[in-house]
């Protein structure tokens, strides 16, 4: 298997390294389209934490989306990313207010299956999120689907384990 | 053929269709360049190289952009990126499709052309090489259709005189028709 690839000119090695980059750029560009088409920058996100049972399970796979000419409304489940803090958190809009002059939205979330709302999750004296913060509005979800993200999440070396026998697959595989 | 000797043997799994016909074609260009004096022509490989390097440029420049300012202002950026990274590759697609096609060999001597083309139906193991030849307004044409069989041996080790002494004469038989 190896003998093939030390066979290789020069071109067929570029051909080959071209390939593996192949893979990850279409899935790469993909994701950034459907960013785009959704305006959200992560469309797809997977659920964490039972916060928001019995809606959504830890696993879940949640589609977002976020048109940007629709405010915010009091019962949407929105994605937002609370600033300097690596996980983005899914719970729903329990209040809101719009200032009329710029427009600018002020939520309060909380999870359906939490007992209090989230301004303890908020930074330190926050008080309320902005729509600035909102990275997508729940539109659909996909039940357990992302169960297999939740793995690569707690056993890191599986997903480099993953990545390393694909990438020598399409190394070795010509077409 | 006594300047084969020298080489390694090129033993492949016989049982895998696709490594024959990489085998093939390989030794076949190999035979071509080094022995029968051919110079091998790279277009095909240089325009499905430089594509599909420069469509992973705008990936690159996307994710580099993106990453610096942010997802709300990088749209327009990353539009034109996306945009650019599907059109290079459906070019690429297109060229593959109805300009390469199924040649593994392009190359001059002399002044003339000589194209070989390949097909190979799905689990067959029939493998036909049309050789194109071309030189000003002569042209010829012949067709080798043969067995892997006869190229390979029972352990899947590529017999190189087989196939260079079929490939010679199939070169020469389409010369001929030319020069009718």
């Amino acid at each position: 298997m190896f003998e093939e690839l030390r066979r290789l000119n020069k071109r067929q090695v570029a051909l080959q390294v071209l390939n593996i980059l192949m893979v990850l750029t279409s899935a790469l560009m993909i994701w950034k389209g459907l960013a785009l088409a959704t305006n959200s920058e992560s469309p797809i996100v997977v659920v964490l934490s039972g916060s928001m049972e019995p809606a959504f399970h830890r696993g879940d796979l949640l589609l977002l989306a976020n048109p940007a000419s629709q405010p915010v409304q009091v019962g949407d489940i929105c994605v937002f990313q609370i600033p300097h803090r690596d996980i983005p958190i899914v719970h729903r809009v329990i209040k809101l207010h719009d200032e009329a002059k710029t427009g600018k939205q002020f939520l309060l979330t909380k999870g359906d299956n939490n007992n209090v709302d989230d301004r303890g999750l908020y930074n330190a004296r926050q008080m309320w999120i902005n729509k600035e913060h909102v990275v997508g509005r729940v539109r659909g979800f996909m039940p357990y689907v992302g169960m297999v993200t939740i793995l690569m999440n707690d056993y890191p070396q599986l997903k480099y384990v993953m990545l390393g026998v694909l990438g020598l697959f399409v190394l070795i595989h010509r077409e | 053929m006594s300047n084969t000797t020298m080489q390694e043997e090129i033993k492949i799994n016989k049982y895998d269709s696709t490594q024959l016909k990489h085998t093939v074609d390989d030794h076949l260009r190999k035979y071509l360049t080094s022995d029968a004096n051919y110079v091998e022509n790279h277009q095909h490989m240089d325009v499905k190289l430089s594509l599909g390097y420069l469509s992973c440029l705008f990936a690159a420049a996307a994710t580099y952009y993106e990453w610096k300012n942010g997802f709300q202002k990088a749209k327009p950026v990353t539009l034109i990126c996306v945009a650019s990274y599907f059109v290079i590759n459906f070019i690429a697609w297109v060229y593959a499709y109805f300009i390469e096609k199924q040649d593994v060999f392009v190359g001059t001597k002399d002044g003339a052309t000589l194209k070989i083309s390949a097909r190979l139906a799905r689990l067959s193991e029939t493998y036909t090489l049309d050789f194109h030849f071309t030189d000003g307004k002569k042209k010829g044409n012949y067709t080798l259709e043969s067995s892997f069989g006869k190229w390979f041996n029972e352990d899947g080790v590529l017999v190189t005189s087989v196939l260079e002494a079929d490939v010679k004469s199939a070169i020469e038989r389409s010369t001929i028709s030319k020069e009718q």
